[in-house]
């Protein structure tokens, strides 16, 4: 089993937060985490940041959202676009074994002004 | 692809299907009745012709609505938000969900039919997307038949193994009520689309007992489905004699000939009904 989700997520008016990240196809509705199927790995195929400057931060979780580790920072230095595509190689960031993994991605910008957006494909997957 | 199935995995006009029991029976050895042995039993049916064959797709939302029942994995219970919704952390309820339609025999579930539709048998593949909803059949409706260590342990869409991911095949018969149950353990609702592809296959009973014997020794090639069962319930078994007059043939040794065509003359003599042989 594998499925390409497209999160997708703008900032809001606040110089930090957190994505409320949606799938238009799958989602009713965003969410500020994704709480992983038991059993699916995470993988990254791409990010895209774009808008005004901002950073942007993936954490992961191990115990349901209680605690995050931050795996990963991109940044977004002027405004623009940057974008980066794992070519064939999507990287795991999250695997799971209790159904208690979940990810979640922060954003921090000098201005609070709402003027950029994330995406990010991931796909979730059983399999290698 | 088997040679009996085309890229779709649905059986070619003229192939055998094989329906597969794997509740193992007690009885009687034929050879030796002095002693009791245990056996399975499978239908098998010859699909004459496909109806509609160039048009074998249903695509549809989940079949919820703001009513729908569910079960919750954190304890509780969960309402959909809209029509076509799977709440987050919630599975569907012990009755679980039936494709509705309207102009069918059963405008509740398309696929069910009664015995009068004895000439017919639909073979259904369901992929859900995204492929991370937790899918499974009852048979019958309301009975979770996922069981681990014989019948000691259940298990399924529900708990914490015995489901599988966005995908299930099986074939429902007539007089057989059958349902769906979806799962959804992520802290997102989704919106999952449901993309069918079934077979309307145009089917009898052969009436060659070597026919049965070859097809369920693999002799003959066939396409094999097994029933999403851990126990017989008198539903499933008294459905197949209603529409069929009989449950299955008993599986034996490819090298037992001689019994199982004296078992299968009697079957197909005695209890098939007559207008189910090809």
């Amino acid at each position: 089993m594998r499925e390409i989700l497209r999160f997708t997520a703008p900032t809001t008016a606040a110089t930090s937060g957190t994505f409320t990240l949606t799938d238009p196809n799958y989602f009713y509705a965003g969410a500020t985490a994704f709480r992983l199927p038991l059993g699916c790995k995470a993988k990254l195929w791409s990010y895209t940041l774009s808008g005004t400057a901002f950073t942007a931060t993936l954490g992961v979780s191990k115990d349901g959202g209680s605690t995050y580790t931050d795996v990963a920072r991109w940044d977004l230095q002027s405004a623009g676009i940057i974008s980066e595509t794992y070519e064939g190689r999507p990287e795991v960031f999250l695997d799971s074994r209790s159904g208690d993994e979940m990810f979640r991605v922060t954003f921090a910008q000098s201005d609070a002004i709402a003027t950029s957006r994330i995406a990010l494909v991931v796909e979730i997957s059983d399999e290698e | 692809m088997s040679s009996v199935t085309d890229r779709n995995g649905l059986v070619k006009d003229g192939g055998y299907l094989v329906v597969f029991n794997p509740v193992v029976q007690s009885g009687k050895d034929p050879v030796n009745s002095s002693i009791s042995i245990r056996y399975n039993k499978a239908m098998v049916f010859k699909v004459l012709a496909r109806q509609n064959v160039q048009g074998e797709k249903y695509v549809c939302n989940l079949p919820t609505t703001t009513s729908t029942s569910f079960r919750s994995y954190d304890g509780s219970t969960a309402t959909a938000s809209a029509a076509g919704c799977l709440p987050a952390r919630a599975y569907t309820a012990a009755t679980g969900l039936q494709f509705g339609m309207t102009g069918v025999e059963n405008t509740a579930d398309m696929w069910d039919l009664d015995h009068t539709y004895y000439d017919r048998l639909f073979h259904v593949q369901m992929r859900v997307s995204p492929s991370f909803v937790r899918v499974g059949v009852d048979m019958p409706t309301g009975t979770n038949q996922a069981r681990f260590q014989r019948t000691k342990k259940s298990i399924g869409i529900g708990n914490d193994f015995g489901w599988r991911y966005g995908y299930t095949e099986f074939v429902p018969f007539p007089e057989v009520d059958c349902s769906y149950q979806f799962g959804n353990t992520t802290n997102v609702e989704l919106m999952p689309k449901c993309e069918f592809l079934y077979g309307e296959y145009i089917v009898g009973i052969p009436s060659d007992p070597d026919i049965v014997f070859k097809v369920l020794t693999g002799k003959e090639p066939s396409h094999r489905v097994t029933m999403p069962i851990s126990i017989y319930d008198a539903a499933i078994s008294q459905g197949l004699v209603r529409t069929y007059g009989t449950d299955g043939f008993r599986i034996f040794p490819s090298t037992q000939y001689s019994a199982a065509i004296d078992e299968y003359q009697a079957v197909i003599a005695d209890e098939c009904e007559q207008r189910v042989l090809v």
